[in-house]
């Protein structure tokens, strides 16, 4: 702003009415300069520069509104205020379309004076407004300008990665052929010559050849590592991952490797424990994992020793072991182990360890790559334990995830997509009577059939639960196909005669469909419209209350058990509990242990003293090492539990016994 | 006389060692050394089986692949498509669906294996009408 008086042009060529202006002016902080004729006042305007311009709109001998435009064009941005008789509004509206800022009219007594430092002022307002205005657009104008010179720069780089990764991409490609391309000439005319075609082969000519041949092999499996290295580091390796049974890929793999311990004699032995899940993973990489590392673990064991496979189950995943008897680690090299290009340390005599020392790295990024780690223990002398880590195999999760991926395809594609559910109807007698074992066997091979009549469509069947049922998820058949196929299905599966054991077995089966986009939108919905409807009669009108005090765990359940056809009810504290429970029967509770206000203890005495809530069975939902049997009072036949973390189908296994012992016992 | 194969390789070395082998093997074997001189071998000849490298000069093993099945004459001879670009350069590529791709370097038990399955399939398949 302004420091000290503020110049002023008055344009007057009323001597009376400039004097009493200057004088009004000049005591609120003002200097004025006056001039009589436009002129005069614009000659004055090309040495001096005014902050504010008052103009009289009838001089002489330049109209008002050409001083005006003179003033703008050069003094852009000066303040112009207009001063004009009375009945001359009309060419000061016109004047402030010029670029006026204000304009006052002249009173008879001069009243307008003392309006005229305060239009001023407000017009300098204006001014100084306008000038930071205009600031900040410029500013913001740069910011853009800055913004897009970034973008531009940020799509050229953009560009120039995606042009690298195809060249890195083509470069793998281009090396791969060409190494490849004389290795297979080499290959073919030793064996050749190996195979008596070219003449015949002395004994030790048939040795050599055989030792071309071995480091042919070898030298293909250098690149196809090298390969795997490049591709994993150029991210353009894409899992398949599913359902992974443990006991025939680890069988196979040890078959594979046979020979080659044999001659070392070395002996292959597998450990794996009855019932062992399956891992959801991509069947080939962990070949090739296990192939590594017991190859690896072979290579490094003198006979006669043993290489042992085994695998155990933890909370969420597989733990996979591979230990041999061999030289074992030195601990300064464990560390480098998984690195690129690391060789173990040469041992002498040792005729194994030539490779491009990327096994171990290779393994390590494919484990990673499904969410696993991989470590090992080592004692030098004695032999190494190679271990890493799998996810396990949930269903429940995969069959959200075909659910969904499979919807998301079909919504992007503008297709229908449809869930056709079929569920064994006498599937528990079956096991009741049958065992778990043989009555797995069957919906096996019920799954075979199912697999059969799916074949013609594109999709997939995940078996769910242990209770017979299977959700055959299918892509493109609309609502018309759907039932059409369920039916079919129902009919296959139900003229089959199933051989469990020596008896033959009838299937009663039940199918329902769901479709997008004619009955629902979304994959839960999907689902539960198509559970929803089949009947499930031995289940139905049973009420659950959940009591726990974490919100996420109550929706969670809820939703899990609302899927199963029980009536939920839940409950945030022990008080509100006990209320719910005052309104209505229900034929079970869930009950979280640590909770505020009333933990589950106190909940579970308040209960069994009651003799209206006495007979409901609870289970107890408690974390590890929570379990304070004595302090309840309890002795095992009256009290369930169920440990956190659970599986979802532990808690539903657990749920279905505690009902079926309640009605058991009625 | 042999059943009549047809090799299509660039490589001139590797081209001859398919050729010794598989004449070895009791095939009849004519060569061509690109897409091209191999689409007019197979109008002319009538192979029975046609065993393609994928990476030539003048026309690749993709585009021959793509002819000999356009042209109704040719479109039953079942193609053996041996090379050297790995898996992931090709898995995109839609002419080499129901080809049977041998990766390179290979055994040569395992080619003349499919070679003769390939070859006996053709043969159910009426496909030996040619002859």
């Amino acid at each position: 702003m302004h420091k000290g008086p503020i110049p002023v042009l008055l344009f007057e060529d009323d001597d009376g009415q400039a004097l009493l202006t200057k004088e009004a002016l000049e005591a609120d902080g003002f200097t004025v300069d006056v001039c009589r004729t436009g002129r005069e006042g614009l000659d004055r305007l090309f040495n001096t520069g005014y902050e504010v311009y008052l103009i009289d709109m009838k001089l002489p001998d330049i109209a008002g509104v050409e001083i005006l435009r003179r003033i703008n064009t050069i003094r852009p941005g000066a303040v112009c205020i207009i001063v004009t008789g009375h009945g001359d509004e009309a060419a000061a509206v016109e004047a402030m379309k010029l670029g006026a800022y204000d304009y006052i009219i002249k009173s008879p007594y001069m009243g307008h004076l003392t309006a005229l430092p305060v239009v001023i002022r407000e017009g300098l307002a204006r001014r100084q407004l306008k000038a930071e205005r205009e600031q900040l657009q410029t500013e913001l104008w740069e910011q853009a300008r800055l913004l897009e010179e970034r973008n531009a720069e940020l799509r050229r780089a953009n560009e120039e990665l995606k042009r690298l990764d195809q060249l890195k991409s083509d470069l793998i490609s281009m090396v791969s052929h060409e190494l490849r391309t004389p290795l297979a000439t080499m290959k073919e005319f030793t064996s050749i010559l190996a195979d008596h075609i070219a003449g015949p082969v002395t004994p030790d000519q048939q040795q050599y050849l055989a030792i071309i041949k071995a480091n042919i092999d070898r030298l293909g499996r250098i690149i196809d590592d090298l390969l795997d290295m490049a591709k994993i580091e150029a991210g353009r390796i894409i899992l398949t991952k599913g359902f992974v049974e443990v006991r025939p890929l680890t069988e196979h793999v040890l078959e594979s490797l046979r020979p080659l311990a044999e001659a070392k004699q070395v002996s292959l032995e597998l450990q794996l424990p009855q019932n062992l899940p399956g891992v959801f993973a991509d069947e080939d990489k962990v070949n090739q994992i296990l192939v590594n590392l017991v190859g690896n673990a072979i290579k490094y064991t003198d006979g006669p020793g043993r290489v042992t496979v085994s695998a155990v189950e933890r909370t969420n995943e597989l733990e996979f072991s591979v230990a041999d008897t061999g030289i074992g680690i030195a601990p300064e090299d464990v560390p480098r182990l998984f690195e690129k290009f690391q060789q173990l340390r040469r041992v002498p005599g040792l005729s194994g360890g030539k490779g491009a020392g990327l096994g171990l790295a290779i393994s390590k990024r494919l484990v990673e790559l499904h969410g696993g780690r991989i470590w090992l223990t080592s004692t030098p002398g004695a032999g190494s334990t190679f271990c890493f880590s799998l996810p396990k195999y949930h269903v429940e999760e995969i069959f959200h995830e075909c659910v969904r991926t499979g919807l998301e395809q079909a919504k992007h594609n503008h297709e229908s997509f449809s869930l056709i559910v079929t569920s064994i109807m006498n599937f528990t007698e079956i096991k009741a009577q049958y065992g778990l074992e043989q009555a797995s066997r069957l919906l096996k091979e019920a799954e075979g059939v199912l697999r059969e009549a799916v074949r013609r469509g594109r999709g997939d069947i995940v078996i769910r639960w242990q209770q017979g049922e299977m959700v055959v998820i299918l892509a493109e058949v609309d609502q018309a196909g759907a039932k059409a196929i369920a039916d079919r299905m129902r009919r296959t599966m139900e003229e089959r005669a199933f051989t469990l054991g020596s008896q033959t077995v009838h299937v009663t089966v039940r199918a329902t469909s769901a479709t997008y986009p004619d009955e629902a939108t979304t994959w839960e919905e999907l689902v539960q419209l198509s559970e929803r409807r089949l009947p499930r009669p031995d289940v139905s009108k049973t009420t659950i209350l959940i009591v726990d005090d974490e919100p996420k765990i109550r929706q969670f359940l809820k939703q899990a058990l609302e899927l199963r056809e029980y009536d939920v009810l839940a409950a945030a504290s022990g008080p509100d509990a006990l209320e719910q429970l005052k309104r209505q029967p229900v034929d079970l509770v869930l009950l979280d242990l640590m909770m505020p206000v009333m933990d589950g203890y106190e909940v579970y005495h308040l209960l069994k003293e009651d003799p209206k809530t006495r007979d409901i069975p609870v289970i107890i939902v408690t974390a590890k090492g929570e379990r304070k049997d004595r302090q309840l009072g309890l002795d095992n036949s009256t009290y369930n539990y169920i440990t956190k973390p659970f599986q979802l189908e532990d808690l539903l296994a657990k749920v279905q016994e505690v009902l079926q012992q309640r009605a058991a016992s009625r | 006389m042999g059943q009549r194969v047809l090799l299509v390789e660039d490589e001139p070395e590797l081209l001859q060692a398919l050729s010794v082998r598989l004449t070895a093997s009791g095939f009849a074997c004519r060569l061509a050394a690109n897409g091209l001189e191999a689409l007019a071998i197979a109008q002319a000849w009538h192979p029975q089986l046609v065993i393609a490298d994928l990476v030539m000069p003048k026309m690749d093993g993709y585009t021959l692949v793509q002819r000999l099945r356009q042209d109704p004459a040719t479109a039953p001879i079942p193609i053996m498509v041996l090379t050297a670009v790995p898996a992931f350069a090709r898995e995109s590529r839609q002419e080499l669906r129901g080809v049977h791709v041998i990766q390179k370097p290979f055994d040569s038990e395992q080619l003349l294996l499919t070679a003769r399955q390939l070859l006996g399939q053709n043969a159910s398949s009426g496909g030996l009408s040619h002859g």
